[in-house]
């Protein structure tokens, strides 16, 4: 304990780590251990990854609008078999894929990955990570990560059709279900390559973030972005090893037949219980949510800080509420089991935990109010996309009071409230900072900035679009509607709210089409902008006391921090309007 | 321009919002009636009576959010350079902001136990109507106790797809599964209960009479499989069938007597099972 808080309290130096410039384009860009590099490289394959991640979603809203009819375009490509339409089994493959790709291939190794490896050292004042090889690896495993995940579709019987939650028997027993021979197999070991792929990456972040802050950055000098960086690596380092054990034991099972999940009678009780493996996926998974989502609320707290001119409201209390809904988010994963028959005193005091969440969730919203609250706001798109994350991440909060009630719960489990929820925090809320985070820290990774014009238009689309999916997604669960369903029309209560479906799957199809405009901007945003200032949003935070792009090594001369990261409408008698972190070049 | 369009879209979600929560009778879609489904089962309307007063705490937190957060951008975009507060932060809001939320939160979470016992209570009591429900790749089987009131013999009642239940008695089902995890979903109950292999997962629930004549008394109530099952979840439906007391009772008798004249009758006694004897024999 001395010894952590030494580490914490101490002023760090910067550990001198050796700084040659990598010679030859290979050695630059694709084998590269510059973390600025591997960020961007995460960047490259994470919005790859959802791309194709929102493209099945789309294959996914036609068979709910329109099911078992020929998929205009690409179905008899996509679907030769059957004339162009999905078959139930396809469907199933279809959300296990797109659950997968998205939650380990896209929204985690885009927040922690990307922007974790990009920003940390930047905005710590640090010349790369701690251990910039393994850095590396972390990224690179996710390639074979993506390849088991392709040759899971390929082989026969098709992709896993078992959801992402992977719930035996349906996932070690193949009779059960087609994708549940050789694809499940590839899907377990496409999990585990993303799971250590993290794991790496989570010590790596801790390690820098302790060890290598500038002199004078004091933990309570860190920029909230890096505090949720920060939070949500240790969060994976308690809880992945779980998880990897978990796909471990499942691959056992179905490998060797080991029956650790996997009952061996209907009846007798012999045999392995099922329940076991939801408790260690939940217990990773859980806090998985929180690991896509802090990150997000340290972005979009330096967003508003920055782009409103004013210090983020109560910084204490939002370091504070991040800790707490780390915490709490240890104590919680068992209320996505209230419904399977788990002991009653369980259900209570998940219940109760999952409730007081809330507490710390209000008051990191409330300090966000408070930020904008008299500020001089500029709409520019980075502030825009904070702006809406704070909107969806208030309702897709206040929908999970109901789903916390276990009675509630017990009607709503499993419909499309859960799917509508969900949806409103890790789209609604992590990707609008994903999307905030690039418009922000675009100039500094490339020096240009992308088109504010254009900018606006993509965030009204994507505002309007993410709201027109989603919101109905609701009501639809309400009526009854369940997950995961090749066919609402089945449900009679639910048929009649067909158009409903069919209105959402526009919706859809409108959301995707406005991310053109995001393409179009990031093309601009590389090419046709003009190489702009070092600065042009006159942040305080220490990334930008480099240059933009940052060199190798990042900064020219050691930075010496001398207050807050947030030190903004300050009025001393000069023409800026902020006090950066670091004290001003010293007279050589 | 940007901070109208902001402001009147925030705004606008916010009521949008409210407008999906607080779950009026809304007529889109020919639906023209409550957007939650029919009730009928006893201590079912606890659910519903929940899901309002979690919704007076949700709409009231989301019309303070939403109005401020349009009004402050709308404002605070409408401001000149330098006319900006440089506030850090106040003591007495964060005291305020985190104890108002912590009281509504430890009343919401209280209310849950009392909740939690009336739903219980409702369907106490001994001797209910007690019926095996098996789930299987991707229908639902149901098993009824046959004159000798003994399950798991004989003369025990078998039923595919659509399970019959007396109105106004406590019916306990004794859930298992042949294969994987299936769930036991009956809307109109407001129930959900997975039914695991390797367990025997009891469920209790009662059709209240007045709630299922105020519901117009339909003939069928929608049981869903809601726990993905496998390729044809989707298709693993089936039928409560809801009838009074004594229709039930005469049911049962003469669904028992059906299979007893049948085999009296000379009907072949199970020829599958003879197979299988073979095919063990052979082994």
């Amino acid at each position: 304990m001395g010894a952590l808080r030494a580490a914490f309290s101490r002023e760090t130096e910067v550990h001198a780590v050796p700084v040659h410039e990598p010679r030859g384009l290979i050695g630059r860009y694709v084998f590269s251990t510059d973390h600025k590099v591997i960020g961007i490289q995460f960047f490259l394959l994470g919005l790859v990854m959802l791309g194709f991640g929102g493209l099945l979603a789309l294959l996914m809203r036609y068979q709910l609008a329109w099911p078992f009819t020929k998929v205009p375009i690409v179905g008899e490509w996509l679907f030769p078999g059957t004339g162009g339409a999905m078959t139930p089994e396809i469907y199933t493959a279809l959300f296990t894929l797109h659950g997968t790709v998205m939650v380990f291939f896209v929204v985690i190794p885009l927040l922690t990955g990307a922007f974790g490896n990009y920003l940390i050292p930047m905005m710590i004042g640090a010349p790369d990570m701690a251990f910039p090889r393994m850095n590396a690896l972390a990224f690179w495993l996710l390639i074979p990560g993506v390849a088991c995940l392709i040759m899971s579709m390929t082989t026969p019987g098709g992709g896993s059709g078992a959801g992402w939650t992977a719930y035996p028997p349906l996932t070690t027993v193949g009779d059960f279900a087609p994708g549940s021979l050789s694809g499940q197999s590839w899907w377990l070991m496409a999990v585990t390559f993303a799971g250590v792929s993290s794991l790496l990456g989570a010590l790596n972040y801790v390690v820098t973030i302790v060890k290598m802050r500038a002199p004078g950055l004091t933990a309570m000098r860190l920029p909230l972005t890096v505090w949720g960086l920060c939070i949500a690596a240790i969060l994976q380092l308690l809880a992945l090893p779980v998880l990897t054990s978990g796909t471990a034991l499942l691959a056992v099972d179905r490998i060797f037949d080991a029956s650790l999940f996997t009952p061996g009678n209907a009846s007798d009780g012999i045999g392995g219980q099922p329940l076991l493996w939801q408790h260690l996926f939940w217990f990773y998974s859980h806090p998985a949510v929180y690991v896509m989502v802090l990150p997000a609320m340290g972005m979009v707290s330096d967003i508003l800080s920055v782009h409103s001119r004013k210090p983020v409201f109560g910084y204490r209390p939002m370091v504070f509420a991040m800790m707490a809904i780390a915490g709490l988010g240890f104590l919680v994963w068992g209320h996505h089991m209230f419904t399977s028959g788990m002991d009653p005193r369980l259900e209570m005091a998940f219940l109760a935990s999952t409730m007081f969440i809330a507490v710390p969730s209000g008051v990191k919203t409330f300090n966000w109010l408070g930020t904008l609250w008299g500020a001089r706001i500029r709409l520019t798109t980075a502030n825009l996309f904070a702006i809406g994350f704070v909107a969806q991440f208030v309702i897709g909060g206040l929908s999970g009071l109901w789903l916390a009630s276990t009675p509630i719960d017990s009607y709503m489990h499993d419909t499309y409230t859960v799917v509508a929820h969900f949806h409103y925090i890790v789209f609604g809320a992590s990707l609008f900072a994903l999307f905030g985070g690039l418009y922000h820290w675009w100039p500094k990774m490339t020096g240009r900035r992308m088109h504010e014009g254009l900018g606006r238009i993509h965030f009204v689309g994507t505002f309007v679009g993410t709201n027109a999916v989603f919101l109905m997604m609701h009501q639809l669960g309400l009526r009854g509607m369940i997950r995961r369903t090749a066919d609402p029309l089945i449900q009679d209560a639910v048929a009649a709210l067909q158009p409903l479906n069919v209105f959402i799957t526009w919706s859809a199809v409108a959301l995707v089409a406005v991310q053109g405009v995001f393409l179009l901007n990031l093309v601009y945003g590389l090419f046709l902008a003009r190489r702009g200032e070092e600065n042009p949003w006159r942040a305080a935070t220490l990334e930008w006391e480099s240059a933009s792009p940052p060199p190798a090594g990042n900064f020219r001369r050691v930075l010496r921090v001398e207050r807050g990261p947030y030190e903004y409408s300050v009025r001393p008698e000069n023409e800026v309007d902020y006090l950066p972190q670091a004290a001003p070049m010293e007279a050589p | 321009m940007m901070r109208w369009i902001v402001a009147l879209m925030t705004l606008a979600l916010g009521a949008a919002v409210i407008v999906t929560f607080v779950n009026p009778e809304f007529t889109l879609a020919g639906a023209g009636q409550d957007w939650f489904p029919t009730e009928v089962g006893r201590g079912a309307e606890v659910v519903d009576d929940l899901y309002d007063t979690t919704n007076w705490i949700a709409v009231a937190l989301l019309v303070l959010t939403f109005v401020l957060l349009s009004w402050t951008v709308w404002r605070g975009a409408g401001r000149r350079d330098g006319e900006g507060s440089d506030r850090h932060g106040s003591g007495g809001l964060e005291v305020l902001w985190t104890a108002v939320p912590a009281v509504l939160i430890a009343y919401l979470t209280w209310i849950q136990i009392g909740a939690r016992d009336e739903i219980s209570a409702a369907t106490a009591g001994d001797s209910p109507l007690v019926i095996d429900v098996e789930g299987a790749q991707f229908d639902w089987r149901f098993r009824y106790a046959g004159a000798d009131g003994v399950l798991g013999n004989l003369d025990d009642i078998t039923e595919v797809v659509e399970m019959a239940v007396p109105i106004g008695r406590n019916v306990e089902l004794r859930m298992h599964s042949v294969d994987v995890i299936h769930s036991f979903y009956v809307p109109d109950l407001r129930l959900k209960r997975d039914v695991v292999p390797g367990t025997v997962t009891p469920l209790r629930f009662q059709i209240d009479p007045e709630d299922y004549a105020a519901a117009g008394s339909p003939a069928t109530l929608e049981l869903r499989c809601a726990e993905l099952c496998g390729w044809g979840h989707y298709a693993m439906v089936g039928r409560l069938r809801p009838m009074e007391p004594a229709a039930f009772d005469a049911w049962l008798i003469a669904r028992g007597e059906d299979k007893f004249s049948n085999r009296a009758a000379g009907a072949p006694e199970e020829p599958e099972s003879d197979g299988e004897f073979e095919d063990e024999e052979e082994d």
